[in-house]
């Protein structure tokens, strides 16, 4: 038998293997402990526990009750000990299996003598977390300034000098990490675990969903963040974007009322240009949410009546943020710059939230529960005319109009619909959550269930949210589980707040029933009737998860891998019955030959999202050389959103004031085509999809100079489904630089300045999300075609070229902290935004009229500022400031091509070089002709009767009346904290500048009283020559839905939030902390323009929806 | 060591090759719409490309058939007059009708022209054919004569398109020597190539370009239709030939316009429609004289019903009747024994008369009564066409005898003598061929001004040749996107 080399190296390696295992074998256990303020004692027996060892003491000379700190992690038990009677005047032996603790010092390796001057001392710092050497750590004497900076093995050496050396404390600080203080006492030799600091002046940001974090601090991008703390919670709404409206700087949540609609986020002005048409199907404007790491979908129109968000028929849209419980949000980032947002390329153009949850905390399982339960009321109300009121107007129509008719006297009711339709609403909110982590394992649950019965009478939401995330931590190998399952169900029967009934229509017959009103339409009927009759239901299903891996290769080098999905169902289900308005519909079907009305109409929409994201990518961190370090990721992602639409109406039933399926509608086969069935025509099924994917590559690289110095560079290649074919791929990507000044040498002994940066960055962006199919020229199908048959004939155009819309970002900032106390920070923003997506007229000689293309460029720029001041940091009274405040500035600075620049008179808006695309358009308003009664206007410095105006002028001469877009916004948060316990919380936002375009159908469009009431407003109309109003005479004026009166200053502050919470001080009972509160949400407005005395004004027509205030109470306990 | 490092190299292959094969599976990319359908996917196989031939000739069909197209050149011409409103506060009233009052009087404006649907209809015909073309040579599961079959067809009808816009917007032919004045854009690529800025062609290019056009489809043209359907209703080698017999009529090409005329009446296996039947042939409902060379069919609904047809513009039943009527300038040139003369259907309406609602009589025509379709081309017009050309290649005798031909057949008294056979050529075609879109077309080419006296409630009765109003304007639209576009001389 003979041994090849190979076999010996089998050998080897063997043998190589049995001496490791017996040296582990032979080895202690090692420690893994993380306790914080807890006795002495307690970590003694924590480490026994872990250890084959013992620990003895005299429990009269140690003080085994104070209290310590550990942190350690696979450390030897000398290791653990050495840490935890740090500067603890404890020594310990070891010896076999027991370990002594005195509180004698160690033997003193030199002799200390009182009269030292000089002592030569070194050390090491490490960091707590995984014990790695920390380079750049700065040593300094306390009070004195002066120190040293260990190296890159995290060494240090240095010469205290002094009369007193032992009294001398060492305060060991590097960014992010807690300082740590040690007295001198008779050392020579220090050690130092560093742990990151938990600081809130500079915490760990998630910088990207791919796994990047920086310490805020070292961010070279525009992020902001908002966490948990941050977040009211107890405010009662449905989801986290409304809870956070104006408390990020440069971020716009549009205040809308009712529950459960579409979120409206602007960050930095808005993402592009609105459609002339008033058509939801066009470029998102929105900016991506990803939460973690999770790419949420967003219910977005199609060209289909039963979907476009637009119409009788749509499906009203919802509120994918609802998916997410806010009690369960861990952080809201919200990337704004290319720094920040060029490593998500062509989506990132309006910016990306990034939210994470909440994940197990270290420690014992944990149980929380909170429960709410408030009064809501409608606030801001339209007042409308009275039932006298009403009648005058209406004769004084008629007369006017028609000098034949006769008039109708005041029949004595005046019905206030408003008042029936409202009343008190109730807000119930409960949640449920545990939480725990062992050394490997980490869980939490949370379930949060919330049930608002809105004032407006019928109208409730249900919703059900949960969230598990599980996660396994080793030393190398992480894998984290996250579900978000949701459930959301919204009734709404009654959707008739737009629609303004007859004050002198009473809403019952006199014998109790329901009265007709003698309207007819959907979105019409006796509303009382009709919440009682008809049904409007969405259920929402949602999944929303992920399952992410990571491998830690080496310390420069992690692997991570994550797939999520967004999964949504969703079923809107209505039904109009015959038995009010709304269900009776013109016209007859027979069906057995009987003849029946075509009454009853049930619409089923079913829209049915995935959307899921595979992302791959390595995470690199090198200290290349003391002062060089690099870091980042490289990766790739691969995305698809599947949405399947369904819709079933039918309409005509034989009993139709029940709810009836859409199959009950039947009408008799016509016997003389035998070849064709009709007897489902009053039915329509039908089916949508829209599908798109995306293959993208991204990559980031950050770099520093002893921390003083950071450059950062992304870039991201995206290749999308929805791009033309010639133009498929997306290339982008950003650079960004920031100098900590804060951190030179020149700044180090400034005691009042603790922070401060500058920081720039430039890159471009793009948004893909403009629908899937708007590249690809369509054919639409049509039935009975030429000689019978399917045919097609040409839809949209096609464009091949047609592409991604691109945004150039440039941001420019400064961060200061300055006494401890006060941080801000100003940037400057401009975002230029090109290839902007919009429908251009084309030559026909094409074949098409029309065709979308990147024909459009604008810009939007402004200031951000915001700031936190800890005005009162007692520890018997607090007090902190938030405070931020925005600025946009926007304007379109190129169309390529013509187009129709202008849309209908209702909308106001158009799109013209130099100005903003949210400006209102449309003519000049001074005032009513004393003499005549009629509305003047004003162009060109000439005064016209409104009638001559129009014969003179056209569309092309409307001019900007106003712009919807605010000068400026923000918001504030106090926080008032009396003795721990008590906190005061007053939250708000702000608009500065900016208008409100109302609609003139309730204002003094006269013609809709045949069947519509107006607003109060309409009874200061002209009445007699010399008469000086603001609304013309009772007649049939031009309709002009553009005129300046209507624009109103949108100016305001509102007190969103008030909020008392007491902590109970509560001992000897099961229960850790227990808290009692108080909320107000919606509190209150301010507008600069007053409503005049009894009459509507921007406060009241801001929101046909009525807005609800909502006083809480609640608790909170832990245990 | 050595085992991490494999290992990192693994990871590192590993990623790339996956991210290599992602990019690389272009399918993941491919997204394709639902119920609407991108041109891509429906143009893929031979069945979706007659799903879009089918829409074509729906696009043609409606085009053409439409009001403005199919009563223009009667209307202009002299032929129609109009009928009294038949309800409501105007009762009795004559009016020309919204959809070309301003035409009817020469007065059409660029802005808002009358025939602006006319224009885009055509160029979306044009497109459509286009790209039929344009993804028919690449279909695989169509044979060779298939393939050929839905070129001829998209390739006659693009010429054809092509063809009615210039009758509409463009100069006779000879209204310069050489043809050098304003033709049309002549449009042979889809938008699929990118969105173009095309100027118009001379009309002599215009014309080499249809020519083209249809000479290439003649030589592919099989013996079967792409689609099923009446033979009648789709374009085939006899009827492209009649289209192009037309076109070099226009173009005066005498020797050519004989030729392919003569080409149909001899080879196309058509025959004149006897005496006996003229009457009953073009009174049948649903189909059209047998002599028809292409009629159009009419739109249907779900339940098979005729949705619009010519005699929404023609028609007269015992409870309704449309706008237009024979004038008594056309009713007055037939001999009595003339059976065309028995195509006309005099109906008493209500008309104001000095303020009185009077009864007065109506010629309305029987050829488009009882769902009737659009006749494109018809054998008699191959008649007149050699006719024409016959006597301008100095062949009068051979003339005389086609116009007799049709004389004959109508119970006419035959031409005994070629004195003024031009005239007699030019008034048998107003005769024959009324409603059918050719009069004011003929007055034009021949140099000859119009004269419309009975029923004329128009500003310009009487108009001469030439006359910059005999052509439309191009749509201001156009103009205003495209600079390279030309507008005809006094818009």
């Amino acid at each position: 038998m003979t041994f090849t080399i190979h076999d010996l190296r089998k050998i080897l390696f063997f043998l190589a293997l049995l001496l490791s295992s017996f040296k582990g074998f032979s080895q202690n256990k090692n420690i893994t402990l993380q306790l914080k303020n807890k006795p002495i004692s307690l970590i003694i027996k924590a480490i026994e526990e872990q250890t084959e060892f013992r620990i003895i003491y005299n429990a009269r000379k140690i003080d085994a009750e104070q209290l310590a700190d550990i942190n350690v992690q696979n450390v030897t038990l000398e290791t653990a000990l050495t840490q935890l009677f740090a500067g603890k005047n404890i020594s310990f032996y070891i010896q076999k299996k027991q370990v002594l603790l005195t509180n004698a010092a160690p033997a003193p390796t030199t002799a200390t003598s009182s009269d030292e001057k000089e002592r030569f001392i070194s050390g090491t710092v490490y960091t707590a977390k995984d014990k790695q050497p920390l380079p750049g750590a700065t040593i300094r004497i306390k009070g004195t300034g002066m120190g040293a900076i260990t190296d890159f093995n995290g060494k240090f050496v240095y010469q205290l000098k002094g009369n007193d050396i032992n009294n001398l404390v060492l305060e060991v600080g590097f960014l992010g990490m807690e300082p740590q203080l040690q007295k001198a006492d008779d050392k020579k030799q220090f050690v130092f675990y560093l742990k990151e600091a938990t600081d809130e002046l500079n915490p760990v940001v998630i910088t990207s969903s791919y796994g990047t974090t920086k310490l805020k601090e070292e961010i070279v991008g525009s992020i902001s963040t908002l966490y948990a703390k941050d977040i009211a919670v107890e405010q009662a709404s449905e989801s986290i974007d409304k809870m956070i409206t104006g408390q990020i700087a440069g971020v716009m949540v549009e205040n809308t009322s009712g529950v459960g609609g579409p979120v409206k986020i602007n960050i930095r002005g808005q993402g592009t240009l609105p459609s002339l048409s008033g058509a939801k199907t066009g470029t998102s404007s929105q900016p991506l949410i990803i939460i973690d790491g999770v790419i949420m979908g967003e219910e977005y129109g199609i060209d289909s009546a039963y979907f476009s968000g637009n119409g009788d028929f749509t499906e009203n849209f919802g509120n994918p943020l609802m998916k997410i419980a806010p009690e369960n949000i861990e952080s809201i980032s919200v990337l704004k710059d290319a720094a920040a947002v060029g490593i998500y390329g062509a989506d990132g153009a309006n910016g990306v939230i990034l939210i994470t949850t909440k994940k197990g905390k270290k420690g014992k399982t944990q149980f929380g529960f909170s429960n709410q339960l408030g009064i809501s009321s409608a606030i801001n109300q339209i007042k409308y005319l009275s039932g006298e009121q009403y009648n005058e107007l209406r004769n004084e129509f008629v007369k006017n109009t028609t000098p034949s008719a006769a008039l109708t006297p005041y029949n004595g009711i005046n019905t206030d619909w408003f008042g029936l339709l409202n009343q008190s609403g109730i807000f119930n909110k409960y949640n449920f959550n545990v939480s725990g982590s062992t050394s490997k394992i980490s869980y939490r649950t949370n379930i949060s269930y919330t049930k608002i019965d809105e004032p407006q009478m019928g109208n409730n939401t249900k919703q059900l949210n949960a969230g598990i995330n599980l996660g396994y931590n080793s030393d190398k190998l992480n894998i984290s589980l996250v579900l978000n399952p949701s459930y959301i169900e919204k009734t709404a029967p009654n959707i008739f707040y737009s629609f303004a009934y007859l004050p002198t229509l009473s809403p019952y017959n006199p014998d109790g029933s329901y009265s007709l009103l003698g309207v007819s339409g959907m979105m019409r009927g006796n509303p009382l009737a009709a919440i009682e009759q008809n049904k409007n239901q969405a259920k929402t299903y949602g999944i929303l998860g992920s399952l992410s891996l990571s491998y830690q290769l080496s310390n420069a080098i992690k692997f991570s891998t994550l797939f999520g999905m967004d999964y949504s169902d969703k079923d809107q289900d209505r039904y109009f019955s015959a038995e009010n308005e709304s269900g009776q519909f013109p016209g007859t079907f027979v069906l057995d030959n009987t003849t029946y009305r075509r009454w009853g109409r049930r619409l089923l929409n079913q829209r049915n999202a995935t959307k899921w994201n595979w992302q791959g990518q390595a995470l690199f961190n090198k200290q290349l050389t003391e002062n060089h370090a690099i870091d980042g990721v490289v990766g790739f992602e691969i995305s698809e959103d599947k949405t399947n639409f369904d819709y079933q109406s039918g309409i005509g039933f034989v009993n139709p004031n029940v709810i009836n399926p859409v199959s009950n509608a039947l009408i008799d086969d016509n016997p003389l085509t035998t070849d064709v069935d009709e007897s489902k025509n009053n039915q329509t099924i039908g089916s949508e999809i829209s599908y798109n994917s995306r293959v993208s590559l991204f990559s980031q690289l950050n770099y520093n100079y002893k921390k003083r110095y950071y450059l950062l560079a992304n870039f991201r290649r995206d290749q999308s489904s929805v791009f033309g074919d010639d133009t498929d791929v997306a290339n982008n990507g950003g650079l960004g630089a920031s100098w900590i000044i804060s951190n030179e040498d020149f700044l180090n002994n400034n005691s009042w300045i603790n922070f401060l940066k500058i920081k720039t960055s430039y890159g471009t962006t793009g948004n893909s999300r403009i629908g899937s199919y708007r590249s690809k020229g369509l054919y639409n199908y049509i039935q009975n075609n030429y000689n019978g048959g399917t045919g097609a004939t040409p839809g949209s155009a096609p464009n091949g070229k047609l592409s991604w819309e691109k945004n150039t970002k440039f941001n420019a900032g400064i961060d200061f902290n300055i006494f401890n106390r006060v941080e801000f920070s100003v940037e400057y923003y401009r975002d230029d935004k090109s290839d902007l997506i919009t429908t251009r007229n084309i030559p026909t000689e094409t074949g098409y009229s029309s065709m979308l293309l990147n024909a459009a460029s604008m810009y939007n720029q402004g200031f951000e500022f915001q700031t936190r001041i800890k005005w009162i940091t007692n520890n018997n009274f607090k007090w902190t400031t938030s405070f931020n405040i925005s600025t946009v500035d926007s304007k379109v600075t190129d169309l390529k091509g013509l187009g129709s620049e202008f849309s209908t008179a209702e909308l106001a808006l158009a799109q013209k070089i130099g100005y903003s695309t949210t400006t209102v358009w449309g003519i000049k308003w001074v005032g009513v002709d004393p003499a005549t009664g009629r509305d003047l206007v004003t162009k060109n410095g000439q005064v016209y009767d409104l009638n001559t105006y129009k014969s003179l002028f056209t569309i092309a001469d409307w001019e900007p009346i106003g712009d919807t877009q605010a000068k400026a916004y923000g918001g504030f948060n106090n926080s008032f904290t009396f003795y721990n316990n008590l906190v005061l919380s007053v939250r708000g936002d702000f608009q500065l500048g900016g208008d409100f375009f109302a609609s003139d159908a309730i204002i003094d469009k006269y013609s809709n009283t045949s069947n519509r009431n107006l607003s109060v407003n309409a009874a200061n109309h002209w009445r007699n020559p010399g008469d000086i109003v603001p609304y013309p005479a009772v007649t049939l004026v031009p309709v002009t839905a553009n005129l300046s009166k209507y624009v109103y200053d949108a100016t305001y502050v509102r007190l969103s939030n008030v909020n008392l919470s007491y902590n109970v001080p509560i001992k000897n009972i099961f229960l850790d902390t227990l808290s009692v509160f108080a909320d107000a949400t919606n509190v209150l407005y301010w507008y600069k323009e007053k409503s005049p005395k009894g009459m509507n004004g921007i406060r009241e027509f801001s929101y046909t929806y009525p807005q609800a205030r909502t006083i809480s109470l609640g608790v909170n306990a832990k245990f | 060591m050595q085992n991490f490092k494999t290992m990192n190299y693994l990871k590192y292959i590993t990623i790339a090759f996956l991210i290599f094969s992602l990019q690389s599976c272009s399918d993941f990319l491919e997204q394709e719409p639902g119920t609407q359908t991108s041109i891509d996917e429906l143009l893929q196989n031979k069945e979706g490309v007659l799903i879009a031939l089918k829409g074509l000739y729906r696009t043609v069909e409606g085009t053409v058939r439409e009001e403005r197209f199919s009563v223009y050149s009667d209307l202009q011409g002299g032929n129609i007059k109009f009928t009294p409103n038949s309800s409501g506060s105007s009762l009795g009233q004559i009016t020309p009708g919204v959809n070309l009052r301003e035409v009817y009087s020469f007065e059409d404006v660029e802005e808002t022209s009358n025939f602006a649907s006319f224009y885009s209809g055509n160029y979306s015909i044009i497109n459509q054919a286009n790209l039929i073309l344009e993804y028919t040579p690449n279909l695989k599961d169509a044979t060779e004569a298939e393939k050929n079959q839905i070129k001829a067809e998209a390739l006659t009808i693009r010429a054809y398109a092509h063809f009615v816009l210039s009758q509409i917007y463009c100069q006779d032919y000879g209204y310069t020597p050489d043809a050098s004045h304003l033709g049309i854009v002549y449009n042979t690529e889809s938008i699929k190539s990118g969105l173009k800025y095309p100027k118009r062609e001379t009309l002599a290019n215009t014309y080499s370009f249809i020519i083209n056009d249809l000479k290439t489809a003649i030589d592919n043209y099989s013996d079967t239709a792409a689609m099923p359907g009446p033979v009648y209703s789709y374009f085939n080698r006899n009827n492209a030939k009649a289209l192009l017999a037309r076109v070099y009529l226009y173009k005066k090409d005498w020797t050519k316009a004989y030729e392919t005329a003569n080409d149909v009446i001899e080879n196309s296996g058509f025959k004149l429609v006897n005496s006996s039947d003229l009457i009953a042939q073009w009174a049948q409902p649903d189909l059209p004289v047998s002599e028809a060379l292409l009629e159009f069919s009419v739109p249907k609904d779900s339940e098979n019903a005729v949705s619009t047809s010519m005699s929404n513009y023609f028609g007269v039943t015992s409870t309704t009747y449309a706008h237009y009527v024979a004038s008594n300038d056309l009713v007055d040139l037939y001999e009595n024994n003339d059976l065309r003369k028995q195509l006309f259907l005099t109906v008493n309406l209500q008309t104001l008369v000095n303020g009185v609602l009077t009864y007065v009589p109506y010629n309305f025509t029987r050829k488009f009564q009882d769902n009737a379709g659009y006749v494109a081309f018809r054998l008699s017009e191959m008649y007149l066409i050699r006719a024409e050309a016959a006597l301008e290649n100095n062949q009068p005798a051979l003339a005389m005898a086609d116009i007799n031909t049709i004389r004959a057949r109508a119970n006419a008294t035959l031409l005994s003598n070629t004195d003024n056979l031009k005239e007699d050529i030019l008034l048998e075609r107003r005769k024959e061929l009324c409603f059918e879109g050719h009069l004011f077309f003929d007055l034009v080419r021949n140099h000859k001004g119009i004269t419309r006296n009975d029923g004329c409630i128009s500003t310009n009765c009487s108009m001469v040749y030439p006359s910059l109003k005999f052509v439309l304007p191009i749509p201001q639209y156009n103009i205003n996107l495209n600079s390279n576009l030309q507008q005809n001389e006094s818009y």
